[in-house]
């Protein structure tokens, strides 16, 4: 097991990265300020948590696909083309070891760039709030984190499957509008995905994965997948919505499965080309 | 002990055959000199023994395993400066070591190492300033990392000055005497002869020559070069001379007064030279010269001798 070696190696070498604090600190800059903007007038957990929610919308849109293909994207062709992957080869690593090192170094520094964009918000919003609404908004940003994820592996996974950095950065922006808008391309087609293929959608994974976390002290909150939901949740609240039990890839923990396939999916697929190819 | 035993080990890239069916048993102790002019498959076959390229046949034995099957196990016990490497320019020399160190669970001293390859007072700067003689010292520190008991270096002294190629050579020689086996590429032949106990040369992909520089020099032309100056050395003159066995090639360096004979080891200078006298030429001084080891190398690379 000599991945974490490739791993500590990896944080030490990106979080010295100038694009990467460049990005963080515009996101930190603008989520700052519609914090500031947004900021609840009441008490009460669900209006602390709303202005999060608005204020931070466009950060996790944006910032955290945005900063996680940044990160990983190139991170294995910039290696392949520059030859230091050569230096790293060389050693007693195998190109498993390479792989899983650049995604547990890469998760480490978007979880870093995360809690720097979205932490003094979150101070913020807590200092002005009532400060009764700590777990969601902590709940909110466990979310954002796993949320961040995937595109590391998506990112890494891809990184190792292109030939070039030329490549990659097409890749890159390509899959950005594609993980968002595969759902609505389908609806516009008049293609109606099922539920536990529209699951796998990112926004109702990240709303399923901050469902599971806040059903935690919220008992209340049905265990069905936002899919369920339709609009109404927002508009209604959490507790007056009630859906029958479903089966269990319909019930909202199992975004954990769809979180682990949609890390270990896209990796595998790079490592299967990587493992084979000459460098 | 084989400690590299390269069995029929073959590359083809589309129709192009990189390495062709290679050959080559390594001792331990050895320092094996890999020449060949660039593009002659050196790095192609270094690639597959550090698996960084499958071969299409063959196998590149190391130690008696293969490098596909215990790939982490050869690395654990071996030194690699590879070919075409880049160091990580956000990271300090200090960092590259302690990232080899740390990969092969040794225990050797950063700050020894550095000094050993003439890099002390530079470990904290980033790689990235590094010159591509000093990345090159970097690189060669961290194959020393574990003490291995074979190191690979692909060029070694591509990118040092000549100050700085010797000292390699010296770090080489020094890492021998202490029982590590060397496989040092090239494509400059006094690069390794000064340290290579035995020589192998490349040529589109197959080994050409194999053996001793003494040998390998024995085995061209004969070696020596007869240069005779006088008058009327003409062409029917030489047309004659050329007619004794001894005499394996001639070069006209000045028309009738001054030409080249390349001649046999064990030939008669003497007789040759009579031999240009009874033919009538008039000989005036001679000297002889001794074939280069360039001349060697452009001979086995680019056409002619073989072994």
């Amino acid at each position: 097991m000599t991945w974490q070696t490739v791993a500590k190696k990896d944080i030490k070498d990106s979080v010295r990265s100038r694009g990467l604090w460049g990005i963080i600190v515009i996101f930190l800059a603008l989520i700052l300020v519609l914090s500031f903007l947004l900021s609840p007038g009441g008490d009460g957990d669900e209006t602390l948590l709303v202005s999060a929610g608005l204020s931070f919308f466009l950060g996790i849109l944006f910032f955290v696909p945005l900063a996680g293909l940044f990160i990983s994207i190139k991170s294995i062709v910039r290696e392949k083309e520059s030859g230091s992957i050569n230096l790293l080869l060389s050693l007693p690593h195998t190109r498993l070891d390479m792989l899983l090192g650049k995604f547990v170094g890469r998760a480490v520094v978007l979880t870093v760039a995360i809690l720097a964009a979205f932490g003094p918000a979150s101070i913020y919003l807590l200092a002005v709030g009532s400060g009764s609404g700590v777990y969601p908004l902590f709940a909110l940003l466990i979310s954002i984190i796993f949320f961040g994820l995937i595109f590391i592996g998506v990112g890494i996974g891809l990184s190792a499957l292109v030939n070039s950095e030329t490549q990659a950065l097409v890749a890159g922006v390509a899959i950005f509008f594609l993980l968002y808008l595969w759902v609505p391309i389908l609806g516009q087609l008049g293609i109606d995905a099922p539920d536990i293929i529209a699951r796998f959608w990112l926004v109702f994974m990240f709303f399923d994965f901050f469902l599971v976390l806040l059903s935690l002290t919220n008992g209340s909150i049905d265990s069905a997948s936002i899919v369920r939901y339709d609009d109404i949740v927002v508009d209604e609240g959490f507790d007056t919505i009630t859906i029958p039990s479903q089966d269990i890839w319909l019930q909202h923990w199992f975004v954990f499965v769809i979180l682990a396939i949609w890390i270990v999916v896209p990796l595998g697929v790079g490592y299967l080309r990587f493992k084979r190819q000459d460098l | 002990m084989s400690v590299v035993e390269l069995r029929g080990l073959t590359k083809d890239y589309g129709n192009v055959r990189a390495v062709d069916g290679l050959n080559l048993p390594i001792q331990q102790g050895e320092i094996f000199g890999f020449l060949g002019p660039n593009g002659a498959g050196k790095s192609t076959t270094i690639n597959m023994m550090l698996d960084f390229t499958k071969p299409t046949a063959g196998e590149a034995g190391i130690f008696d395993m293969d490098p596909q099957e215990n790939g982490t196990e050869i690395r654990q016990r071996i030194g690699v400066l590879p070919e075409g490497y880049d160091v990580y320019g956000r990271l300090t020399g200090m960092d590259h070591l302690e990232f080899a160190v740390e990969s092969k669970n040794a225990h050797d001293d950063p700050y020894e190492l550095l000094e050993y390859v003439g890099l002390d007072g530079d470990g904290d700067r980033k790689a990235g300033e590094y010159s591509k003689g000093m990345a090159q010292r970097l690189t060669l520190a961290m194959a020393l990392v574990g003490d291995p008991e074979l190191l690979i270096l692909d060029e070694p002294t591509t990118g040092l000055d000549p100050n700085g190629a010797r000292q390699v050579r010296e770090i080489i020689q020094r890492e021998n005497e202490r029982g590590t086996t060397i496989f040092f590429s090239s494509h400059i032949l006094s690069q390794v002869e000064a340290v290579c106990t035995r020589v192998g040369i490349l040529r589109g992909g197959q080994l050409i020559a194999d053996d001793t520089i003494d040998k390998l020099r024995a085995n061209v032309s004969g070696g020596e070069t007869l240069v005779v100056e006088g008058s009327g050395i003409t062409d029917p003159v030489l047309d004659e001379v050329y007619k004794h066995p001894g005499v394996e090639d001639i070069t006209v360096r000045q028309p009738g007064s001054v030409v080249a004979l390349s001649v046999a080891t064990d030939a008669s200078k003497t007789q040759i030279l009579s031999e240009l006298e009874q033919a009538g030429a008039e000989v005036a001084d001679f000297s002889t010269e001794e074939a280069s080891l360039d001349d060697l190398f452009a001979e086995y690379t680019q056409g002619g001798a073989r072994a």
